[in-house]
């Protein structure tokens, strides 16, 4: 029994130490991030074969360049490189302090920021403009002497969808409304969803969603189907114009699955991003770095995919910067337009 | 880390100057509610999470409840225990994961070689434990969970050094658990539609034994009996766990606590 103090001492002493517990921790060299990320997005990345990636070519081109002189700086342009032949938004690197963050297939969604002004909206085409400061980034009003509604719904994220029974509630007296999800760069989709239900009277298949589950690209769960559920509460019925630019991503994008379902609805402006996926969780490497990327595939009722192509508009209609600088916004007058031709909307 | 070690050892071990000692066992208490602070020391690595090796240490809160037979034959016991603090690993990080580490037990003994005249007892039975461990990564950027629900085999030492001191180990092997992790990607349908439903998600898992989920939990306390219906104690607790699915995750914490414990 004497004995027994020394001996509990020895063995927490033993088992107290990280080593022992854990393993050795994961060396922090130029080429074990760089196997660590490749290999994450090996086994756990969704979209290879909907894009059309040869992930194992680009290891052969890519990791001969890194050895163990290869600086962080170098480390992060082969990285951003690898990464931006997914073209793919959702697989995003970051530095350490998050000082750097590189997605990757963003140049045009970051062109489509200058080619876009809410000021201008609200200045030069819009009247009682209501903001609803519960959500994120949700406002309404009207097209300034047309008995046309607007709406812009700029995020998905918001906490409170059952208000678009209010704004619609609101509109239920114009001929027609604009739904402009510009810059919308997603959110929840479920969140979507319960908005795209205002606009239906209809339940609809709208698109399937699995999840990779294992080491082979092609592993992936049951697929879950979503449907559109009508509000229970007004829907809006007439013709609604969703406006769209290369910077609807994610969560904007499968609201616009709900929405170029209803036979009421158009979509006026340039393609979408082509980002539908889930993003994982946030990933880390041994230098601070960290990243994420895609882990499920979105799929229409036909069994195809929009991630990489996005959603191609029925009209087809670009601003420009010099545009948007001289005051002028072409989607929003294509949309009028559009809205006098084929429905007599003054 | 290692070397802190010492002086919890040392404040244990310093008692160890009363064991030997022969005096009249008093008659024991049927009720023992307990409550206690401690501080835990703990080390994970969830593949699901983080290639990275995690340490982090925080305090440690504890509620006991005991009720013996009247013979003492028969031990039921509840327990739960909370932590919750950061993680840290040796690299650059400008965020430090959270942790939070809860455990609700309840178990039933009985004591086997029942003697009057020895003054150690021994206790087999069984528990169910509920434990749950959860890392978020600034809020829930990246997290992970591994939470079981199951029975266990528990044996219990207990000894009476003499009329104020007691000393009482026990071991509590896992045998079959439901065992709830994260999908192979961290996230899924699944967890994205529960996601305000956290009671959901933690009971969302597979029957495991051995084969995905070992675990062993070690404890031992030095008890002093102040007055007849006041004790203080000190603690030590190992617990040691090790999931499979669909990733591996090991969890290795050990506690030093103090606790008060109100006889009646």
């Amino acid at each position: 029994m004497k004995k027994l103090p020394f001996a509990f001492l020895f063995m927490v002493s033993i088992i107290s130490c990280e080593k022992t517990a854990l393993g050795e921790n994961e060396p922090n060299t130029p080429e074990n991030n760089f196997e660590l990320l490749w290999n994450d997005f090996d086994q756990h990345y969704a979209l290879f074969d909907v894009r059309g990636t040869d992930w194992k070519t680009l290891y052969d081109d890519y990791r001969p360049q890194i050895n163990k002189t290869t600086s962080d700086a170098e480390l992060w342009q082969i990285l951003t490189d690898l990464l931006e032949n997914l073209d793919d938004s959702h697989s995003v690197l970051y530095n350490a302090d998050r000082s750097a963050i590189f997605r990757s297939g963003n140049t045009l969604n970051a062109q489509s920021e200058s080619e876009f002004s809410q000021e201008i909206l609200t200045n030069t085409y819009l009247e009682n403009v209501t903001r609803i400061t519960s959500e994120v980034e949700l406002s309404y009003g009207n097209i300034k002497g047309k008995n046309i509604g607007y709406i812009y719904l700029g995020s998905m994220n918001g906490g409170n969808p059952a208000i678009i029974n209010t704004i619609t509630k609101e509109l239920e007296n114009s001929q027609a409304l604009i739904l402009d999800i510009r810059q919308n760069m997603g959110g929840e989709d479920r969140y979507g969803a319960k908005i795209a239900g205002a606009f239906t009277d209809e339940t609809n298949l709208i698109y399937t969603v699995q999840t990779r589950n294992g080491q082979e690209y092609d592993d992936f769960d049951t697929k879950k189907e979503f449907y559109t559920t009508p509000s229970d509460k007004n829907t809006y019925l007439k013709p609604v114009i969703v406006l769209t630019d290369r910077r609807t991503i994610s969560a904007g994008e499968t609201f616009l699955l709900h929405m170029k379902s209803f036979e009421h609805v158009v979509q006026v402006g340039d393609t979408t991003a082509g980002d539908l996926s889930t993003v994982s969780n946030r990933r880390f490497l041994p230098n601070g770095w960290s990243y994420q990327y895609s882990i499920q595939k979105f799929l229409l009722p036909d069994g195809s995919s929009l991630d990489g192509i996005g959603h191609v508009p029925d009209i087809y209609v670009k601003n420009t910067a010099s545009g948007i600088a001289a005051g002028r916004d072409k989607v929003v007058e294509q949309a009028l337009d559009y809205l006098s031709d084929e429905f007599g909307v003054e | 880390m290692c070397r802190h070690l010492f002086l919890y050892v040392l404040i244990l071990t310093g008692f160890s100057s009363a064991w030997g000692q022969y005096e009249d066992i008093p008659p024991g208490h049927q009720n023992l509610l307990e409550v206690g602070i401690g501080y835990t020391q703990l080390y994970t690595k969830d593949l699901n999470f983080s290639p990275l090796n995690y340490s982090g240490n925080g305090f440690v809160y504890n509620l006991a409840y005991e009720r013996r037979s009247k013979s003492d034959r028969h031990l039921l016991s509840m327990s739960a225990a909370f932590s919750s603090d950061y993680l840290q690993t040796p690299t650059p990080n400008t965020i430090d994961p959270l942790y939070i580490y809860a455990d609700i037990g309840i178990s039933f003994n009985t004591q086997i070689f029942p003697s009057e005249q020895r003054k150690a007892k021994y206790y087999l039975g069984g528990a169910y434990n509920t434990r749950a461990f959860y890392i978020d990564y600034d809020d829930q950027e990246a997290f992970s969970y591994t939470a079981t629900h199951g029975l266990s085999v528990l044996g219990i030492l207990e000894y009476q050094i003499n009329v104020k001191n007691k000393f009482r180990t026990s071991l509590s092997i896992p045998i079959v658990q439901l065992l709830a992790r994260p999908p192979y990607n961290g996230i899924d349908a699944f967890i994205i539609e529960n996601q305000d439903n956290v009671e959901q998600i933690l009971f969302f898992g597979k029957v495991a034994s051995f084969n995905h989920y070992r675990a062993v939990f070690w404890k031992t306390d030095y008890r002093y009996s102040v007055c007849r219906f006041l004790d203080v104690g000190l603690r030590y607790h190992l617990g040691y766990q090790t999931a499979t699915e669909p990733v591996k995750s090991v969890l290795w914490q050990h506690q030093v606590s103090t606790f008060l414990g109100l006889k009646f």
